[in-house]
């Protein structure tokens, strides 16, 4: 009795707890969505959804063109969810949110506040909290419907561009979780990178149509926000120094110039940031310590000249100096300039001093301008490439 | 169903092991809205502090004599006692059943199968969890072991995937707005932890070394807790304070390489442990119903159990408000502080009353 009832539920559950009873569920049914673009309209928001075409209408044993990887659609609505619920009125499938991978705010509608927009994300349990966001610089329809060659830029090339910041140091990289918690956080600014398409003339063969329009996604510096707005542009040469003091820096390159005119190439593969805070007189204070490890790839000196420990010494030092006026210019730009904390410093203050912490967060703008600092870096020169060195000039 | 049959120490507090971890990985904010995020860590130590306590009257219950359980010593005192307390243990565990299967398709209604009715989920999963609890305490045991195993290994491999998402900076200031907050977030956590009570019926029927038992089932309970507020919270962040099932959200944190979508792992240990937990629990009311009115309908029991449990389930996922009545913290602070607390003290005394009368008569 005991196995037939075993056997009866076993049957029941294969049957019942897999998708096979709906067919509406299965992948080809599903529009695969892989990336959202968000502008606002006179409606609402204007919705640009990217997603996998999953259908081929041609045969490729035909030696037809292929279609599009990907495909867009923008739809006006008066909220988020049912721009992506009016896709499956055109295209007949129920849209699945969980393959996204990319979420662009336009830049008008990042500078308006994209507060009221974040709820749809966070309640949509599909939507994955590491999904990269970014502002566009113009409108997110413009980075979505670009084309790169014959097809449209697929949101694979936006996530890999945007997500570059463990190879480079000029992505501010952020996820969508971290983004929400920037926003959230009274005293400190959220940042986003800013993506942009560039146009590149391509001459393809002859005719009328031979020039082509070649785009391809580039990053140009953060958007820092108040609260839900952008209000701040963060050039590209500090988004290095906001990598560092927020420990994300991954990997990155810098060019430093000896005392001597040369030019050194050096890459900064490892990176630690240690800060120490502390709250003297009335105001926050600051000791930002950073060590790096660089490896110096190329340098504007003849090849038959030396490299001696002493070059090598002027190449370290020539780093550590690069490396802090970046990161003093950046803090300098954002607490004075901008009065915007994208560092994550509120957070150590109030850790630090919770009693200050409290009494300032009201104005915390004005605790940002009376900031003080400093910064030590210390860089280690790993290696040097493959060209002999000797060890004394 | 054998209600003699006895289980290994290490299979009993595996079930209690997995039946509070489920508890802990359904765990919502809304329990203790406002709360900071280091303060949860300070909560669980208060909250693990609070659930030593009240194992107090077990350990006099037990301390000079194993082979009794507190039913056992109340029906010395009284038959009419014993059934008294009989109807608030079923009570109780009857209400952790419907309240695991509440959370269970909340869970699976939200983030499994949020495009289809969750029916047909909840009902085949009371049978499946009737049926589990049908075969037994040993079955149960033995279920509840490689149980433990499962859910030990993944949870570790999703949390050394994360690791390289913590940020310790995430964290507020410990008693950042004052100490009431978080020892009311660590009355609330105590209150969740039942266990205590299924010991006090189980007991007897465990073989083995069960004060080591007891006190591994305890730190294990007390190291996961803390591990876990704290991954959640610098992983996530103030995040973690947005989502229904925050502790399924550091799961989609986790990446190892090609290894993605980890999460999934998750969803797969909390759904197993959730049935284990719903058989446990009907199982402890159909041996407490054998118990205390007859042994004759102890097949009818479960299902008559888990059909209610069902029942009101159905009539409260009516509506997205109803599942708070799943959740409500005075129903759960009464239970625990009547049924976990109160009944096997004042068992213990009236047992101690009732034998010093019986010497000197």
């Amino acid at each position: 009795m005991k196995k037939i009832a075993a056997l009866f539920l076993t049957v029941v559950v294969i049957f019942t707890f897999s998708s096979c009873a709906s067919t509406d569920l299965e992948l080809k049914n599903r529009i695969i969505v892989e990336a959202i673009g968000i502008d606002y309209c006179d409606i609402g928001v204007r919705v640009t959804v990217q997603f996998l075409n999953t259908d081929q209408s041609s045969n490729p044993n035909n030696g037809g063109p292929p279609d599009d990887i990907v495909k867009n659609m923008t739809i006006d609505s008066q909220n988020i969810s049912s721009a992506i619920q009016s896709i499956s009125k055109s295209l007949g499938k129920l849209p699945m949110m969980s393959q996204n991978r990319v979420i662009i705010f336009g830049n008008e509608a990042a500078k308006a506040g994209v507060g009221e927009t974040l709820d749809y994300f966070v309640r949509n349990s599909d939507n994955r909290a590491t999904v990269y966001v970014a502002v566009a610089e113009d409108t997110a329809q413009q980075v979505l419907c670009a084309e790169m060659g014959q097809w449209v830029i697929p949101a694979k090339e936006l996530s890999n561009v945007l997500s570059s910041s463990k190879y480079n140091s000029v992505t501010a990289e952020r996820a969508f979780y971290q983004f929400v918690n920037g926003v959230t956080d009274k005293t400190a600014s959220a940042f986003l990178p800013i993506i942009a398409v560039e146009q590149k003339d391509k001459n393809d063969g002859e005719g009328e149509n031979s020039q082509k329009n070649d785009a391809e996604p580039v990053v140009r510096g953060a958007a820092l926000f108040n609260g839900d707005k952008m209000e701040n542009v963060l050039p590209q040469d500090n988004i290095p120094a906001l990598l560092m003091l927020c420990k994300d820096f991954g990997k990155g390159s810098l060019t430093a110039v000896l005392d001597d005119g040369t030019r050194v190439g050096v890459v900064l593969t490892k990176s630690k940031t240690k800060i120490k805070t502390s709250v003297v007189n009335g105001r926050p204070n600051f000791d930002i310590f950073v060590s790096c490890v660089a490896d110096c790839t190329e340098t504007s000196k003849i090849m038959n000249e030396t490299f001696t420990p002493e070059v090598a010494e002027n190449i370290k030092t020539a780093s550590e100096k690069a490396v802090r006026e970046n990161i003093d210019e950046t803090i300098k730009k954002c607490f004075i300039e901008f009065n915007k904390d994208p560092f994550g410093f509120d957070k150590r203050v109030k850790r630090a001093d919770a009693g200050y912490y409290k009494t300032e967060s009201g104005d915390w703008q004005s605790v940002l301008q009376k900031a003080q600092y400093s910064i030590t870096v210390t860089v280690k020169l790993r290696r040097a490439g493959d060209e002999n060195m000797v060890p004394h000039s | 169903m054998n209600l003699k049959a006895k289980i290994s120490s290490g299979q009993f507090f595996s079930l209690l092991l997995l039946s509070r971890f489920i508890s802990v990985l359904t765990y919502s904010p809304i329990y203790n809205a406002g709360l900071s995020s280091s303060d949860y860590l300070a909560a669980g130590i208060i909250g693990m502090a609070i659930v030593l306590f009240s194992c107090l009257p077990l350990l006099l219950i037990y301390k000079n004599n194993d082979s009794r359980s507190v039913l056992d010593i109340a029906y010395e005192v009284s038959p009419l006692y014993s059934k008294i307390i009989s109807v608030f243990y079923m009570l109780l565990f009857f209400f952790y059943a419907f309240s695991t299967l509440s959370r269970l398709d909340l869970f699976s209604g939200t983030v499994i199968f949020h495009e289809t009715d969750t029916k047909v989920f909840v009902v085949l999963s009371v049978l499946l969890a009737c049926y589990a609890a049908y075969l037994g305490l040993e079955a149960l045991g033995r279920a509840g072991a490689v149980s433990l195993l499962v859910f030990s290994v993944s949870f570790i491999f999703i949390i050394v995937t994360m690791l390289s998402k913590l940020d310790l900076n995430n964290f507020s200031p410990l008693f950042y707005d004052g100490p009431k907050e978080v020892i009311s977030a660590g009355w609330t956590m105590a209150a969740r932890t039942i266990e205590p009570a299924a010991a006090a019926v189980l007991l007897p029927r465990v073989s083995g070394n069960k004060k080591r038992g007891f006190f591994v089932w305890f730190f294990t309970l007390t190291a996961f807790l803390e591990i876990v507020f704290f991954f959640v919270f610098s992983g996530l962040g103030d995040y973690a304070m947005t989502q229904l099932f925050p502790i399924q959200s550091i799961a989609v944190l986790s990446e190892f390489s090609v290894f993605q979508r980890i999460d999934v792992i998750l969803t797969g240990v909390w759904i197993l442990s959730a049935f284990i937990k719903i058989s446990f629990m009907l199982y402890l009311s159909s041996y407490i119903a054998c118990r205390a009115v007859s042994v004759k309908y102890k097949k009818i029991y479960i299902f008559a159990f888990g059909a209610a449990a069902v029942i009101l389930q159905l009539l409260v996922s009516k509506n997205v408000t109803g599942f708070f009545i799943s959740t409500s913290s005075d129903v759960r602070n009464v239970l625990f502080l009547v049924v976990v607390v109160f009944i096997p003290l004042l068992t213990f005394l009236l047992g101690k009353f009732k034998r010093k009368e019986q010497r000197k008569i």
